[in-house]
């Protein structure tokens, strides 16, 4: 039965990974905004501790080939924000909804400052302050919302076993 | 687990170094830019279309209003063109009795259209459009370029009544092409003439074609009247013939009228 419900929960990841690739493909082809959705739903699993790692490691890959950044940027600045979110994450659980989205969207900030420290060494610079504005402002609580809603943050005691 | 993402960190430095300055950079800018085009294209369908729908729409209505233009057009062409056709046949028959006139020398002619109603059906009479204003008077004869139609009967202002060969009051004297031979024929009233008293001496035949004697000061000579049918004896010592107008007066459209010049 828990083997089910954890199958159910893994093609869920799947599906919402594949459509906020799209949806992320569309707003970056048709506007002048780059929205990071897969950027931001990492910060978010990240810090409800919802995934396996490899699960992030995977969807980080997939969040570098889709944002045309170099394969391991997400991946790095996520491993980077995790030593913080790890010692974060008790405090985190005993907040509420307000508290909780003002840490996405602190978390989501660091690990956007991270990864603009990769792209400036590596010259693959992406620096939009009204792009960043949008994602902290509207993204983040959006995603919180859908991940908790679709995923269910509920099964935050299921994780991090590896 | 802090040991694991140190090497996960160390990692991903290497994949990024090695991604920066490997081919799979370049490899990923070309699938970047085919994947940016591709949903450039997309995003751009998207956008038109409830324009092009609307577009569609507007160039299917313009090309069904045009297409029926076009059919009224055609068809307003097309009674022209009919009309222009009916004109040519029109002048091409007018044309030939006027050359027929000319050969009636002691004869005044007038030509007039020939007006076919329920009359002709029933009575075998037949109205043209000209009258007394005309000079037409009744006893006149009525011809064509094929042979003789019939005879005016009542003449009004502007149009006259022509009593039909077929008429059963309608007689008149023939003769055959060869043997001159002259005889009485009448109408039957079934669209036929019948000749009666045929000495048994004369030759008379089947498809034999029977013409005007001249005698008579109303027909000119040698017009073709009708055409023997059926030859047959009666029992009073004498020959019968049915006989069928040449003219068929479904097809009238022009006649003439003769007027003797010695009356």
């Amino acid at each position: 039965m828990q083997t089910s419900s954890l199958k159910a929960g893994q093609i869920k990841l799947i599906v919402l990974t594949l459509f906020l690739s799209i949806v992320q493909l569309l707003i970056n082809s048709s506007s002048i905004i780059y929205a990071d959705l897969l950027g931001v739903f990492l910060v978010v699993l990240l810090v409800n501790q919802f995934c396996l790692y490899r699960q992030l490691i995977i969807i980080a890959f997939f969040a570098d080939i889709v944002g045309h950044w170099y394969l391991g940027t997400h991946l790095f600045a996520l491993i980077t924000i995790s030593f913080l979110a790890d010692k974060y994450f008790n405090f985190y659980k005993i907040s509420n909804i307000f508290q909780k989205i003002i840490s996405i969207i602190v978390f989501y900030s660091l690990f956007n400052g991270v990864i603009t420290i990769i792209g400036l060494l590596t010259h693959n610079i992406r620096v939009d302050t009204l792009s960043f504005i949008i994602e902290i402002i509207v993204l983040c609580p959006i995603m919180f919302a859908i991940v908790g809603k679709i995923l269910g943050l509920s099964t935050v005691d299921t994780l991090f076993n590896d | 687990m802090t040991r694991f993402k140190f090497w996960l960190l160390i990692f991903c430095v290497v994949i990024i170094l090695l991604d920066k300055f490997s081919f799979i950079s370049k490899m990923r800018d070309y699938i970047a830019v085919y994947v940016q085009k591709q949903t450039s294209i997309i995003v751009y369908h998207i956008k038109n279309y409830p324009k092009l729908v609307l577009l569609q729409q507007s160039e299917q209505y313009n090309l069904e209003s045009e297409n029926t233009k076009l059919k009224q057009q055609v068809e307003q062409y097309s009674v022209l063109l009919k009309q222009q056709k009916n004109l040519d046949t029109d002048e091409k028959s007018l044309d030939s009795l006027a050359l027929q006139s000319r050969l009636y020398n002691n004869y005044g002619t007038s030509v007039a259209r020939a007006i076919i109603d329920i009359n002709y059906l029933v009575n075998h009479k037949m109205l043209i459009d000209k009258g007394s204003g005309n000079n037409i008077e009744v006893g006149e004869a009525v011809v064509n370029q094929l042979g003789v139609i019939g005879q005016v009967s009542i003449v009004n202002n502007k149009t006259s009544q022509i009593i039909l060969l077929a008429n059963p009051d309608f007689k008149i004297y023939l003769q055959t092409v060869d043997s001159k031979s002259k005889m009485l024929a009448q109408g039957t009233g079934n669209n036929n003439l019948i000749v009666k008293y045929i000495s048994k001496s004369t030759n008379i035949k089947a498809g034999d074609v029977l013409v005007t004697t001249g005698l008579d000061d109303i027909y000119p000579a040698n017009i073709p009247v009708a055409k023997v049918i059926r030859v047959f004896y009666e029992n009073n010592g004498f020959n019968s013939a049915i006989c069928q107008p040449v003219v068929d007066y479904n097809k009238l459209q022009y006649i003439v009228v003769l007027k003797n010049a010695n009356k």
